[in-house]
């Protein structure tokens, strides 16, 4: 139990409970009217407190899944169950991060706007307790003094971050991220990367983390999910067991990490050398 | 300031035409019953101000044009958020919109007139309807025109349709919905001008026809240089709201 504890997420706030359950999740699309199938009765389990990241090749549905859980989409057949009530539609205390911040954003609204933009609809704040309340969360993102500045006049990263606070300050259960560092710089992928960690070790939050780069799911996560191509679903499930906290030097080149990054990557990439299959 | 000082080379050149126009006038080259020296409109214009005939003229106009305009505002934006957010009121209202505004609203006044008289409603009414068609073309085109991440990302959030109608559609419709207002405003100035040379006693555009009539020739190029001023002030005012309103944008300054 003990020696297991820093291998398991969960395990941070106790026992594993489950905080998101996807059962028989079956999704289809029409593509110029003919079906195309997505998943085809996916099964699993999320554990509360987890960071677990979803890889796999183009067009395996990484994001459609994480469209589903969230809400903002509804599946073909299957349920997925949030703190064991199930979604129909955007629950509360889940939240989704777009990988289009500069889209996601209210460009019309300063920073600190932006950031309260959800507290009302999520939470009995009084004015002074909102104010108080944004200025934590946009501490907590290294944007103090960044305020009262529109989204144009700042950075893509640091307006990945407004959106990160802004759904932060809502105090969600759940996280969903949806490739948020694809379209930043290295370096700035890198200081959001350990932003993020920081952030997950000092509040209770899940976050079920979307991308297509094999490093950054096995850097940040305790779990990676590796889906197959269209419709396969889960391929790969495994638990990494780097030791926290993790570093960008360290980790990177911990044998640990490149091994379980190999075999990732192996299997993610013969499945993209392999052609299409018809109607994809 | 910058800007005013770079356009030096068109005012140049205005004032290069009123200094033909004067000499071309006063050396008789042009006729100069038609088109009298711009020393003496200016003169005829100065004394029109300060003499109220130039209020009497325009006040009658600003309310019409500003009824009109006003009316169409408060009709176009709902009822273009209503059309951009609900596909049904779309689908319902666009066919309709597309054949009614090709026509020119100036072909709706013998119409007007039969239904509302010669008096104002008739007036403001035909300015409304030369004013709705930008506005609420502008304001659901703007509003289908909304990136969905920013609709889903108030779906996340979990605001209320209103909310999410005043917080997100709205305001990332507003630079078109103010195009829309922009054009709608040179159109009620326009209609409202050739309004009242139609029919009626009152306003700027009956001011201009009845000095020609009775050969104040200088009078009605006073009424004309009123127009293009109060054109140019009203474009000026609206640019300022507008940099204003969406100063939030990357390129304003």
């Amino acid at each position: 139990m003990l020696a297991g504890q820093d291998h398991h997420a969960a395990t941070r706030f106790g026992t594993p409970s489950p905080v998101i359950q996807i059962r028989g999740l079956t999704k289809q699309f029409s593509v110029r009217n003919r079906p195309v199938s997505i998943f085809n009765s996916l099964d699993c389990t999320i554990d509360r407190g987890s960071f677990v990241s979803v890889i796999g090749p183009s067009g395996c549905g990484k994001s459609t899944l994480l469209r589903l859980v969230s809400g903002l989409e509804r599946p073909s057949g299957g349920s997925i169950l949030f703190n064991g009530q199930a979604v129909s539609g955007p629950p509360h205390g889940m939240i989704y991060v777009f990988q289009q911040y500069a889209k996601s954003i209210f460009p019309w609204r300063t920073v600190i706007q932006n950031i309260a933009f959800g507290l009302k609809a999520n939470t009995h704040l009084t004015r002074s307790e909102t104010r108080e309340r944004c200025r934590e969360y946009l501490h907590l993102v290294g944007l103090d003094g960044y305020a009262d500045h529109y989204p144009a006049q700042i950075s893509g990263g640091m307006q990945q971050r407004v959106a990160i606070a802004r759904a932060l300050v809502c105090e969600p259960d759940v996280l969903l991220m949806d490739e948020p560092f694809s379209a930043v710089d290295a370096m700035t992928r890198a200081l959001l990367q350990d932003l993020l960690l920081r952030i997950w070790t000092t509040i209770p939050v899940t976050i079920l983390f979307v991308t297509h780069d094999v490093d950054e799911a096995v850097f940040l996560s305790e779990r990676v999910i590796s889906l197959g191509r269209a419709p396969s679903g889960i391929s790969d499930d495994i638990a990494i067991g780097l030791p926290a906290p993790r570093d960008q030097i360290a980790t990177r080149a911990d044998e640990r990490f490149i091994a379980l990054r190999q075999r990732l990557f192996a299997s993610i990439f013969q499945q993209e050398q392999q052609p299409a299959p018809e109607g994809s | 300031m910058r800007a005013a000082l770079s356009r030096w080379p068109g005012y140049l050149l205005v004032i290069l035409l009123l200094v033909a126009w004067e000499i071309g006038s006063a050396q008789e080259w042009i006729d100069p019953v038609s088109l009298p020296r711009v020393s003496r409109i200016f003169a005829t214009w100065w004394q029109a101000v300060v003499g109220g005939a130039m209020a009497k003229a325009l006040a009658p106009s600003l309310f019409r044009i500003f009824s009109g305009f006003g009316l169409a505002v408060l009709v176009g934006v709902p009822l273009g958020l209503l059309m951009g957010t609900i596909n049904f009121c779309y689908r319902l209202l666009e066919p309709l919109t597309e054949f009614v505004r090709p026509i020119p609203s100036s072909a709706y006044i013998p119409v007007a007139i039969l239904f509302l008289g010669i008096g104002d409603e008739m007036k403001v009414f035909v300015i409304f309807a030369a004013c709705i068609f930008p506005v609420l073309l502008n304001t659901y085109g703007g509003v289908r025109a909304i990136d969905p991440v920013l609709i889903d990302t108030g779906r996340t959030f979990g605001v209320s349709r209103l909310t999410a109608l005043l917080q997100i559609v709205l305001p990332a419709s507003l630079p078109s919905v103010l195009t829309g207002m922009r054009i709608s405003l040179g159109l009620a100035l326009i209609v409202a001008v050739v309004a009242e040379m139609i029919s009626g006693n009152s306003g700027i555009g009956y001011f201009i026809l009845n000095n020609q009539r009775i050969f104040r020739v200088p009078e009605m190029f006073a009424g004309i240089f009123t127009l293009g001023l109060l054109g140019f002030l009203l474009n000026l005012i609206f640019l300022r709201a507008e940099s204003y309103l969406l100063r939030w944008r990357a390129d304003a300054e």
